[in-house]
Formats: C-alpha cells, sequence, structure tokens
C-alpha cells in the first residue's frame, strides 16, 4: 500500500507537473528530449520544480485566498496533524485501518481536500512560470543583455531548450532577421551550402534533417580536374553551383559535419572589431557604424536602425 | 563543454558579422591594407546603405 502512495505522490508532485511544464515550455520553444534513466529524470524533475513547489507551498500557508480556495472546508493545525497521523499509521498498518474504521475515511477526504488544494496552485504555477519562461525565451536574444534573466535563463532554460533549435536557429541573436546557413559535408563528400530553413528532430533529440533554402552545390570534381591540370584553381566561389529546387532536404544520418554560419542583417561595431582583430596581418583599428554614407543612396533606407 | 546559455550565445555571436561585410572586407583585404599604411580610413557600404568605417588606431587617438 505504502509503494501504492509513493508513487501516486511522486506523479502528482513530480511527473505530472514536469510533463505540463515541458508542454507549456514547448509551445513557444522546442524542448530538448532527454535520454536518461527514471532516476535522472526524477532529479531533473527535481531542480526544476523545487522553487514553484515551495512557492506553492508558501501561497496555500500564508496568502488568505489560497489558504481556502478551492476545497474549502473549516480546518485547523491539530484536526490537520490529527489527519493526517490516522491516514499515515493506516496506510502502514491494516489493523490501524481496521481499529481507526469510519474516522480514517474522514480524515482521508480532509487530506485529499487540503493536498488538492496545494496542488492546483502549484500546477497553476508551474503553467505560469513555464509560460512565463516561454514567453521570455521567444526574446532571448534580447533579454540576454539584463543580468538578472540571463542568470535565470541559464538555470531554467538552458536545461530544456533542444540543443539543435539554439544552434540552427537566430534564437540566441538580438537580431531576429539573422540568417543562418550551413556548408554541409556529406557521407559522399558532397558539400552543400544554404540557408537553414527548417530543421527536424526525431523522438531522441537528435537531428533528423535539414532544409536549405537556395540551395549550392560545390563541384568538387571540377575543383580537382582544375587543380590536377593547372596546379592553380579558379576563385573557390565560381565552384558553387545552384541547385534548381527552392528547398533541399538532408538526411542527418548521411551528414559528416556542419559548418555553421551566423549572418545578422545589422552591423555590431564591436563584433566587427573582434573579427577583424583575428585576421593576420590586421592592425589594431577601432569601427564605426553608421545608417548610410554621405551620397544619393542606391537602395531605399533601412527599416530598422543599426546597432552600433 | 558549454554549460550555460549565455556562454553559448557569446560562442555563436563571436565572428558573426552580415554577408556583404565578409565579402568586401575579404575582396579589400588589399585595399584596406594600403589605407591602413598610409594611416587612412576605410569605409565599406553595404547594400542598404549602412556603412562601416575602419581606422587605424593612431588615428583615433
Amino acid at each position: 500500500m505504502i509503494a501504492l502512495v509513493v508513487s501516486a505522490v511522486v506523479a502528482a508532485y513530480l511527473l505530472i507537473p514536469n510533463a505540463l511544464f515541458r508542454f507549456l515550455l514547448g509551445t513557444f520553444v522546442p524542448v530538448r528530449a532527454f535520454q536518461g534513466t527514471k532516476t535522472e529524470e526524477l532529479t531533473r524533475a527535481v531542480v526544476t520544480l523545487f522553487f514553484i513547489f515551495l512557492l506553492a507551498l508558501l501561497a496555500v500557508k500564508h496568502i488568505p485566498f489560497c489558504k481556502d480556495y478551492p476545497f474549502s472546508f473549516p480546518d485547523t493545525p491539530q484536526m490537520r496533524d490529527a489527519d493526517y497521523a490516522i491516514v499515515g499509521s493506516s496506510f502502514y498498518s491494516e489493523a490501524m485501518f481496521k481499529d481507526y474504521g469510519p474516522r480514517f475515511w474522514d480524515s482521508l477526504w480532509r487530506t485529499l481536500d487540503r493536498q488538492g488544494r496545494l496542488i492546483f496552485w502549484y500546477y497553476s504555477l508551474a503553467a505560469f512560470f513555464a509560460i512565463l519562461l516561454g514567453y521570455g525565451s521567444k526574446y532571448y536574444g534580447k533579454l540576454k543583455r539584463y543580468r538578472p534573466y540571463s542568470k535565470f535563463a541559464d538555470i531554467y532554460l538552458l536545461p530544456h531548450v533542444s540543443q539543435w533549435f539554439v544552434v540552427l536557429t537566430p534564437f540566441t541573436f538580438p537580431d531576429r532577421n539573422t540568417v543562418v546557413r550551413v556548408d554541409v559535408l556529406m557521407t559522399d563528400d558532397t558539400l552543400y551550402r544554404g540557408k537553414v530553413a527548417d530543421h527536424f528532430v526525431d523522438r531522441d533529440g537528435k537531428l533528423a534533417g535539414l532544409f536549405l533554402e537556395n540551395p549550392t552545390r560545390f563541384d568538387r570534381r571540377a575543383y580537382l580536374k582544375e587543380k590536377d591540370a593547372w596546379g592553380i584553381t579558379r576563385p573557390l566561389g565560381e565552384y558553387w553551383k545552384p541547385i534548381p529546387s527552392a528547398k533541399l532536404y538532408l538526411f542527418a544520418e548521411k551528414i559528416v559535419n556542419l559548418n555553421v554560419n551566423y549572418e545578422p542583417t545589422t552591423v555590431a561595431a564591436e563584433v566587427v572589431e573582434k573579427y577583424l582583430s583575428k585576421l593576420p596581418g590586421m592592425r589594431p583599428l577601432s569601427v564605426s557604424v553608421g545608417a548610410h554614407v554621405p551620397g544619393p543612396p542606391n537602395k531605399p533606407p533601412l527599416k530598422r536602425p543599426l546597432r552600433s | 563543454m558549454v554549460n550555460r546559455l549565455s556562454d553559448l550565445a557569446q560562442f555563436l555571436q563571436s565572428d558573426s558579422i552580415p554577408i556583404w561585410l565578409r565579402e568586401e572586407l575579404q575582396a579589400k583585404q588589399e585595399e584596406i591594407s594600403l589605407a591602413f599604411e598610409q594611416e587612412q580610413p576605410v569605409t565599406l557600404t553595404g547594400p542598404n546603405g549602412e556603412s562601416v568605417t575602419l581606422t587605424p588606431k593612431k588615428l583615433v587617438q
């Protein structure tokens, strides 16, 4: 009987709220699929929910409305302690269960009412935090400059968000129009390049495939042929041939590696400075960014302000 | 191994510059070096009229 009660408590206080939390968070960002033992799963649930559970406990103890609703009935601390003693000892011993008789059932229903109230607020808070975190995660790139949010996201967001979502989308960039471009080397030595249009993960969280937009293929045969014949080659850009297809799907099982490049649409002076400092032979310099140079622009002006 | 989301974000963002700027820097590497030797700033212009000015440190002071 005790094992049954423990299972019910674990399900009610860990597994169900954890599933609720991940489901709601998953409506905003793809959540990471975990592979592990039951113990690891429970540990993760405890880490995620401990703070929320404490808040729910404080709420039903100290906030007047939460103290009584839902499942309101006249209650006292003495009655509560007695109910827990009766229910606990009855679960433990069948003899005591028989001794208590109808008192056990009265105590059990009151205990269920109390636990139901705690669970109601606990689940509500879990849902609230999942939605709050999910909403905040949509703007992670912009909000991460605020230290408290960044710390909070480090603890709560990273353990839940799919690593492929972080790597293959502009999730971490303040500029949400950042283009994610990849060079993909396949098992047959073919090299593809294109903008990541979408990606898919399997139920284990592993990458299942990639959709590339405006894909190009590196003409390796011509490159090697010219290199062998002439000893030198044309500029590498000339070997990239467009594929007559708007979207190209690549199966992850055929991918050897991915070279990922992020191309923001706006310029950040400090990023350019850092980039240039790594180039060989580049002397120390400063970078300034302007919206446009003097003279008539040949294209319409930017709709978005530049970041400097 | 990256343990914090903020570290991962910083890692991914490093060296991430617009494609037009990357191409301009590659194409005009010699021009930039020459201008810097003469202590001259270089201005690169993007497709939407945005500009990035590179100034050698001595000129900044």
